[in-house]
């Protein structure tokens, strides 16, 4: 569904023009120009009684400096020195106050509007040249507008602030109220997610949840004898019939908030919003091993909020009081998906895994729906002996979701309905489940408590207890068997075994205590400790212990030049790690487990040093230079296999420079790199590299370690000059980044006889390596405050390269590898935005009252 | 009936925003200075005893409040750059302006004015860096103890001694006040890491401003680590990402812990916002028999054959392991034990 962009531009554009010819017709004075304030200090320098009322200050008036302008050059993060915008000239501010004068100024009252509007008109010669450039935006020919409204009347207020309307990634925000009564506020966001341009695919129906191919195509494709053919054919059907498809998700979100002030100090808020998903995005979908193909996955969702706190504290009082309840409604209009099987037009009985059998659709359970409360309250007590602050919560939340279970399969087979494969229903009955619904349901918990003195003068110290806990409340759910991919019903290894859905759970206590020192002019030290405990149901560990010390040290001694520093160190230890834990609890204890070596990184003892500094220097009151450093090394000490240690460094440092209150330029640049080490061993049950039954120890020619790194650059320049003071402005920015990713190999080399992976391997060079400039010069000439024109160009351009691009094709014959049945991938190219170059062209016309 | 709730929707804002802007409301019209009310805070001398005069950390013991007007003679700019800004509004009883304007947080000023002004005349409080943090930030501390900054004191800004003026303006600042015109620009000039984050491929629309770094935390303190604006980082992220919340009939068990075991959130250059490429990611966990323990690497032969097609490893190319697990986030399907479903 397409957003009316024409309803909302025309509306608030015919909306802009009335409020405008009103104002004018009614002959209101414009809003003068203030008189400088050199003028005003010079006629009150110590002569004026102030409780006189004088006609010698210059007029005030309500100003505001909203951006409204469309977005053009990305947020890089670029400083704008505030010191560029001198106040008496137009703070960028956002007023929210009466226009009534002050009695002494004794000048009439200004307007209580305040309009201001932006519109722009782009020319873009490639808009579609890659989703990757509309990723989350909508930049194309045509015009936009920005509107920016203010109201003031006594104690009303009203304020609007819309931009990109018209377009796909559109906002308006509106809010008002009286003061000191109540205040309240409306939203309405676009965003989209573009994910691909000119995907190709042979499924109709797209954006359903039912996607289908021509039954003559599949009839053909059924009848094939070989992969080879049954690829070509499929190739030959790709480029006579696919249809080109955008793949894009689009979310629009409506909310409102009211607050109630009136009953200060007792605040009472209320807020509620709905967001609409509306798309399709590139996913996949399987049937057996190696067959996959990429479909379009529809989206439908609703995601309802709803929100009520009441708050209370007074500025001169103690005590703070929080108490709040929230309501999350989640809907996904798809129930699952339902995709043919471009191979098959009638469901097969073949054997397992080969690229003819399978079933003529598959079907897959999308997100269900699902329903969330928390409710939760918050006390704050202040000026406690010892200047402490005692702070404190109390949550609790609970999921649920109880949505229909889909059958286990849409393959009506004799494989999967006869009492000869073990099953004793019709697998794609859902009479046969063991439960119609799903009956999950989990609850959390968190409660935090800290307190925060200074016993002594200069020394402050920090204690803070927190627990968070996940209780699974699931009806246990228990299987004898389940349809894998649709082909075929797989039992458990261990005979008359279950499968079981394990009730994931834990509880996470975490104690600190920090003390710190202050010495000299704002300059810290402090050493913190911490203690953590994590208690695990059903995983690989039933408990950590993370003990972590951290040191900082901050000062502003030194003159012009700050430093921030720290050091944290933490050691993880755990509760003995049982491999085949998941294993057993389910039911199934001679699964095949696990790699006996392997601990999970996230169940892993380890030794972690990160360490990070900043240093700003304030060369003078119109520059700074500031550099900063990050280190992060952690070591698995007990792991042999799985990750075994990783490392990430962060440099960079950033440059302002104003000299004059004309010109200011800003720069930065950082680096990133990342880089980690993981193992494995490429094994089969009964082979000689089983780690059961064959090579029971560490060692093995089969055993291989991973490098991946990636390294990432990044820069930024920008400039900012007042070519005529106050009518002729020059902005320009640009910047940099680039992505340069590599995996290198190793693996001791044997032969087929000792060796399952009897090759040297060799790097990938070209992982997620990208490249992206962007270069936007604007000049903007003031004809007044109230009128300017602003005309710009922007330059992006975005490059990839890696390994997924190279020699891709929309169909592909996966040959068989090691003892899986080769098959076919049928793809759409929906995860693959090539790189672009794109210029824009713009002028920009603001006006305001 | 989806499109006409938008159109619906887009015409009841626009005609809102007309009604308004034609409301019969008349136009404020000048009255003469005699009609206009004097408001009690504006007035030249106040007993501070009935308007609930805070206990300002100031050094002008003794001192008077001389009401802003007199403050407006010398420091226009300012008082303009005051008048602009929610601090002013006199009638809501939570501001500076309904008690005693610019003395609020400066403190009274009669010596300051009996002085004839100046730099350090009178002892007001001047919020200039050579005085201490935690004094400046005390006296914002006065009014700003609810909301999103009830829990400052103890947090990690406040422990790093990060004063209100470093990141807000007063007179001078934009939307609250910031000292940058976006949070993106404001927070990056200390979280420098972030910057560099935030423009790699695959990332939050931060840098197309239809997110902000408050969309995530809360700057002035949460019971949360890492200052996440919710009870935990699942539940930051499941906020908007609604549809992963779950429960799942078969759950993968790092996603319900955290997020982070997989995704790095603030910008990534392997789709979608993942720490490492698929199949390293899942390797790091599985390996067991069969297809997620071989080594997905290319070899001489591959060379020397001019082998690019890395394709014909379904679980190496393209989506890699999600090209068959697709529910990963945990599946609500019986036949979803292996997330296959």
């Amino acid at each position: 569904m397409k957003p009316p962009y024409s309803h909302a531009a025309a509306a608030l554009v015919i909306a802009w023009l009335v409020g405008s010819a009103r104002l004018l017709a009614q002959g209101q004075p414009a809003a003068t120009e203030p008189a400088s304030a050199e003028g005003a200090q010079a006629q009150a320098s110590g002569t004026q009684d102030p409780t006189q009322a004088s006609t010698l200050f210059p007029v005030w008036y309500l100003k505001s400096n909203r951006n409204i302008d469309p977005r053009v050059r990305p947020n890089a993060g670029l400083r704008t020195p505030m010191a560029y915008y001198p106040i008496a000239n137009g703070p960028l501010l956002y007023p929210t106050f009466s226009p009534v004068a002050p009695d002494f100024l004794g000048v009439q009252a200004t307007m209580p509007w305040s309009l201001r509007g932006s519109l722009a008109l782009f020319g873009v010669d490639d808009q579609r040249a890659s989703s990757k450039l509309q990723e989350f935006r909508d930049l194309r020919d045509g015009i936009t507008g920005g509107l920016e409204a203010h109201y003031r009347e006594g104690r009303g207020t009203f304020n609007l602030v819309g931009r990109e309307l018209g377009r796909g990634d559109q906002d308006l925000t509106m809010d008002g109220g009286t003061a000191g009564i109540f205040q309240w506020s409306m939203l309405y966001d676009e965003t989209p997610h573009n994910y691909a341009f000119g995907a190709r695919s042979l499924y109709g129906g797209v954006g359903t949840n039912t996607l289908t191919i021509a039954d003559s195509i599949r009839r053909d494709l059924q009848n094939s004898t070989s992969i080879a053919e049954a690829t070509a054919k499929l190739d030959g059907y790709v480029s006579r019939s696919a249809q080109s498809i955008d793949e894009a998700l689009r979310r629009q979100r409506v909310g409102g908030e009211f607050t109630l002030v009136a009953t200060y100090p007792f605040v009472a808020k209320a807020s509620f919003s709905n967001e609409s998903r509306d798309g399709f995005r590139p996913w996949s979908g399987s049937f057996g091993f190696g067959e996959y193909v990429e479909v379009p996955w529809p989206v439908k969702y609703d995601t309802r909020d709803l929100r009520v706190s009441g708050e209370w504290a007074k500025p001169e009082g103690r005590v703070y009081a929080s108490g709040s309840y929230r309501l999350s409604d989640f809907v996904d209009h798809y129930a699952s998906l339902t995709f043919d099987n471009p191979l098959r037009l009638t469901d097969s009985a073949n054997p397992v895994g080969t690229y003819d059998g399978g079933p003529a659709a598959g079907r897959i359970a999308l997100y269900p729906s699902n329903l969330y409360h928390e409710a939760s309250g918050t006390l704050v007590v202040k000026n406690l002996p010892m200047h402490a602050t005692l702070n404190a919560l109390v949550s609790f939340g609970f999921m649920r979701q109880n949505e229909p279970v889909i059958p286990f399969s849409t393959n009506t087979s004799d494989v999967l309905t006869s009492a000869s494969s073990g099953l004793s229903f019709n697998a794609t009955d859902s009479a046969g489940l063991p439960r119609s619904t799903a009956e999950t349901s989990m609850n959390t918990q968190t409660v935090h408590a800290q307190w925060t003195g200074e016993p002594f003068k200069n020394f402050r110290l920090t204690g803070q207890y927190r627990l968070s806990k996940l209780d699974n409340h699931e009806t246990p759910l228990t299987l004898s068997m389940f349809v894998f991919e649709d082909q075929y019903a797989r039992p458990t290894d261990t005979p008359g075994g279950t499968f079981r859905a394990l009730p994931i759970a834990y509880a996470t206590h975490t104690a600190t205590g920090e003390g710190s020192y202050n010495f000299g002019r704002d300059s810290r030290v402090s050493l913190a400790y911490t203690f953590g405990r994590t208690n695990r149901d059903f995983r690989e560990v039933a408990w950590m212990d993370d003990n972590r010390v951290k040191a900082s040290f901050d000062t502003r001694h030194f003159g012009p030049v700050e430093l921030k520093s720290w050091y944290q160190f933490t050691n993880r230890s755990t509760a003995p790690y049982l491999f085949n834990q998941s294993s057993v609890l389910q039911g199934d204890p001679l699964a095949v487990s696990n790699l006996p070596y392997l601990r999970k990184f996230d169940e892993a003892p380890y030794h972690r040093h990160e360490a990070q500094g900043m240093v700003t220097w304030h060369l003078t009151d119109a520059a700074s230079l500031s550099g900063h450093g990050e280190y992060i090394a952690t070591n698995f000490t007990e792991s042999n296999a799985g990750v075994l240690w990783d490392r990430r460094k962060v440099y960079g440092v950033d440059f302002s420079y104003t000299p004059t209150d004309r010109v200011s330029v800003f720069a930065d640049a950082g680096f990133e790199r990342t880089r980690y080490q993981q193992a494995s061993r490429q094994w089969f049950p009964a082979t000689f590299a089983d780690p059961f039954t064959g090579e029971t120890g560490l060692l093995s020619n089969s055993n291989w370690t991973a490098t991946p790194r990636d390294h990432y650059y990044s820069a930024g320049l920008g400039i900012d000059v007042n070519l005529i003071d106050q009518k002729l402005r020059l902005n320009a920015q640009y910047t940099f980044s680039k992505s340069a990713g590599r995996q290198d190999y190793t693996s001791p080399l044997g032969t087929p006889a000792n060796d399952l992976n009897p090759f040297v391997p060799l790097p990938f060079t070209e992982v997620d390596n990208t490249v992206w400039h962007t270069f936007n010069p604007e000049l903007e000439y003031r004809w007044s405050r109230a009128l300017s024109l602003a005309a710009g160009y922007h330059y992006e351009k975005w490059s990839i390269r890696d390994y997924n691009y190279r020699g891709f094709s929309y169909v592909d014959a996966i040959p068989p590898n090691f003892p899986f049945p080769p098959g076919v991938a049928l793809l759409m190219g929906g995860l693959l935005p090539p790189g672009y170059n794109a210029n824009v062209l713009y002028v920009r016309v603001k006006a305001g009252i | 009936m989806r499109r006409m709730k938008a159109v619906l929707v887009t015409w009841i804002l626009a005609i809102a925003a007309m009604a308004i802007l034609s409301a019969g409301t008349p136009l404020a019209d000048p009255k003469p200075t005699q009609e206009r009310s004097t408001q009690p805070n504006e007035g030249t001398t106040r007993n501070p005893d009935q308007l609930g005069a805070l206990p300002l950390p100031t050094k002008s013991a003794g001192a008077t409040y001389v009401g802003s007007e007199a403050c407006a003679q010398c420091h226009y700019d300012k008082f303009v750059s005051y008048m602009n800004q929610t601090h002013s509004h006199s009638a809501d009883p939570r501001t500076p302006g309904s008690r005693f304007g610019c003395e609020s947080c400066h403190g009274p000023a009669s010596k300051h004015v009996a002085g004839g002004g100046g730099r350090n005349v009178g002892g007001l409080m001047t919020f200039s860096k050579a005085v201490p943090t935690s004094e400046r930030n005390a006296v914002c501390l006065l009014c700003h103890t609810r909301g999103s900054t009830a829990l400052w004191h103890g947090s990690a800004h406040d422990e790093r001694k990060l004063a209100c003026m470093d990141c807000h303006a007063v007179h001078g600042g934009n939307q609250k006040l910031l000292q940058q015109p976006t949070q993106q620009q404001l927070c990056t000039s200390c979280h420098q890491q972030i910057r560099t984050a935030m423009m790699k491929t695959s990332h939050h629309p931060l840098r197309e401003e239809k997110m902000q770094c408050t969309s995530c935390h809360n700057p002035h303190g949460t019971q949360a680590p890492r200052l996440i604006a919710a009870n935990s980082t699942n539940d930051k992220c499941v906020e908007c990402h609604s549809e992963k919340r779950g429960p799942f009939l078969f759950e993968h068990p790092p996603v319900r812990e955290n997020c982070l075991n997989c995704h790095d959130p603030h910008g990534s250059s392997h789709e979608p916002l993942l720490v490492v490429k698929k199949p390293l990611l899942c390797q790091r966990c599985h390996a067991s028999f069969s297809h997620p323990s071989i080594l997905y690497a290319p070899s001489a032969a591959d060379r020397a054959a001019g082998r690019t097609v890395y394709q014909s490893f379904a679980q190496l190319s393209y989506r890699s392991c999600t090209n068959c697990h697709v529910n990963i986030h945990g599946s609500n399907s019986p036949s979803g034990k292996l997330w296959h479903r």
